[in-house]
């Protein structure tokens, strides 16, 4: 039945997926898009964006909320657990139960569970034999996702992930790769501007970041470049 | 008051000088006979950074191997700090005992000593010795304390660099997202650019032994502030 909220959502969502394809995107900003896209959509609670850099080590590039508990647990995830198992296979992983599947991943299962996520899903970033990254989506229920959830995840994924890897085949340059160099030397800036903030306002990193995505979305400026201008001190939030 | 031109000169050999020359513009901006820079904090401490002649070189060893002496005074209180070597005085009495049966006795009338520190990282000290007992006007002593602030990041750098793979090697496998968000707010603290903030925060790691993400995670959690000394 066409029309449904659900549905509108979603097209919504690819839309704006690839509207910020468009000429003039920033890399940081798409996977931002990204993952809260996904997150809001696929019945998940918190979500993160890892990118694998030239020598193949996964770094933490976006996440649903930059509170240090979900980001020290997407660093874990970084060198054990199913989001390394995605970005090193290229298949979707899955595991609908943390507490009895992740003997291989202790830190992981621990940190997870702490946090009240009992299950999650890794979506490589993949084209063709290229993973450049993982998505990964965590959950407050355990079971299987929704094979339609699923599939709305992959192709998500696999818009970003051809935006990215899209302009390599155009320009046959290095181009792709430059663009996750961009977007992990982003995350430095990115950082430096929250901890700018932070200092200035004596607020915590998470309402620092939450002022920079506010900025670069009410005045429509790349997240990186508003970071630029708050490192530089040429822009006060 | 406009700047003496030998200032302004001064301070231009310091921003392109090695470290071991770092020494040789005090010497020629000042009314003084001899200059050292040496290190007193961190695992560098000892390390004589750069000394005009063999007198400025005794004057550090005798200072660094008897823990007492202006440039130790002139860090611990970040105060310039001037000894009288002839003045019937109670102040680092060792020192002044030491000079006195050293070969160096009469080359040494008063010593300057200048704080290196940049916030509340502690470096070393400059000292500038003479044979006149008083040979630095107020105007002198201000300007020699602007170049010793200079100095001081020389100073930093030049000891850094040879510690630059330590970092290196310490910061693979682990995401740097806290070392990079304390770079940022000690941008604030200090008034200073990233590339500075970051020195600073490295150089804080090597002065206490410390990895630069375990300073770093101090910062961030407001237990450390590099403008505010008392809590470090």
């Amino acid at each position: 039945m066409p029309g449904t909220p659900r549905e509108y959502e979603l097209a919504r969502a690819f839309v704006t997926l690839a509207d910020t394809l468009v000429a003039d995107y920033d890399v940081v900003d798409l996977l931002q898009n990204l993952v809260d896209t996904s997150v809001n959509l696929l019945d998940s609670t918190a979500g993160g964006l890892l990118l694998g850099d030239e020598f193949g080590v996964l770094t933490l590039v976006a996440s649903t909320s930059e509170e240090t508990s979900l980001v020290e647990l997407l660093q874990i995830e970084s060198n054990q657990g199913p989001c390394v198992e995605a970005f090193r296979s290229g298949d979707v992983i899955e595991v609908p139960d943390i507490a009895v599947a992740g003997d291989d991943w202790p830190d992981f299962r621990a940190g997870a569970l702490s946090q009240g996520f009992v299950s999650v899903l890794s979506v490589p970033l993949r084209l063709r034999d290229d993973t450049i990254g993982t998505l990964n989506l965590f959950r407050s229920e355990t079971g299987a996702m929704d094979p339609a959830d699923i599939a709305i995840a992959r192709g998500l994924a696999d818009i970003a992930t051809i935006g990215i890897m899209h302009e390599r085949a155009v320009r046959e340059s290095d181009l792709a790769r430059e663009q996750l160099q961009h977007a992990l030397n982003s995350r430095v800036v990115i950082e430096q501007a929250k901890g700018v903030i932070a200092q200035l306002k004596g607020v915590t990193m998470d309402d620092a970041f939450r002022s920079l995505r506010e900025y670069s979305r009410n005045n429509n400026v790349a997240l990186r470049d508003v970071a630029d201008l708050v490192v530089r001190r040429s822009l006060a939030l | 008051m406009s700047p003496r031109s030998v200032f302004i000169e001064a301070r231009g050999a310091i921003l392109e000088s090695l470290g071991s020359e770092l020494s040789c513009p005090f010497v020629q901006a000042f009314p003084v006979d001899g200059a050292s820079i040496s290190v007193l904090a961190g695992p560098a401490t000892g390390l004589t950074v750069s000394a005009s002649d063999a007198v400025a070189t005794r004057l550090d060893e005798l200072q660094f191997d008897l823990g007492e002496g202006p440039c130790w005074s002139a860090l611990a209180h970040r105060l310039p700090v001037l000894m009288d070597a002839h003045a019937d005085d109670t102040e680092w009495p060792t020192f002044r005992r030491a000079i006195a049966g050293d070969a160096i006795a009469d080359r040494v009338g008063a010593v300057y000593a200048f704080p290196l520190a940049i916030g509340t990282l502690d470096i070393g000290a400059i000292d500038l010795y003479s044979d006149d007992p008083s040979p630095l006007t107020r105007e002198l002593l201000s300007e020699a304390s602007s170049l010793a602030d200079i100095t001081a990041w020389r100073v930093l750098r030049t000891i850094m660099q040879d510690h630059s793979q330590d970092y290196d090697a310490e910061s693979i496998g682990y995401s740097r997202r806290e070392v990079h968000q304390a770079t940022g707010m000690i941008i604030i603290q200090l008034g200073v650019s990233p590339e500075d903030a970051e020195l600073l925060l490295r150089a804080h790691a090597f002065a206490g032994s410390r990895t630069v993400r375990d300073v770093a995670k101090d910062v961030v959690e407001r237990r450390l502030d590099f403008a505010t000394r008392g809590n470090d």
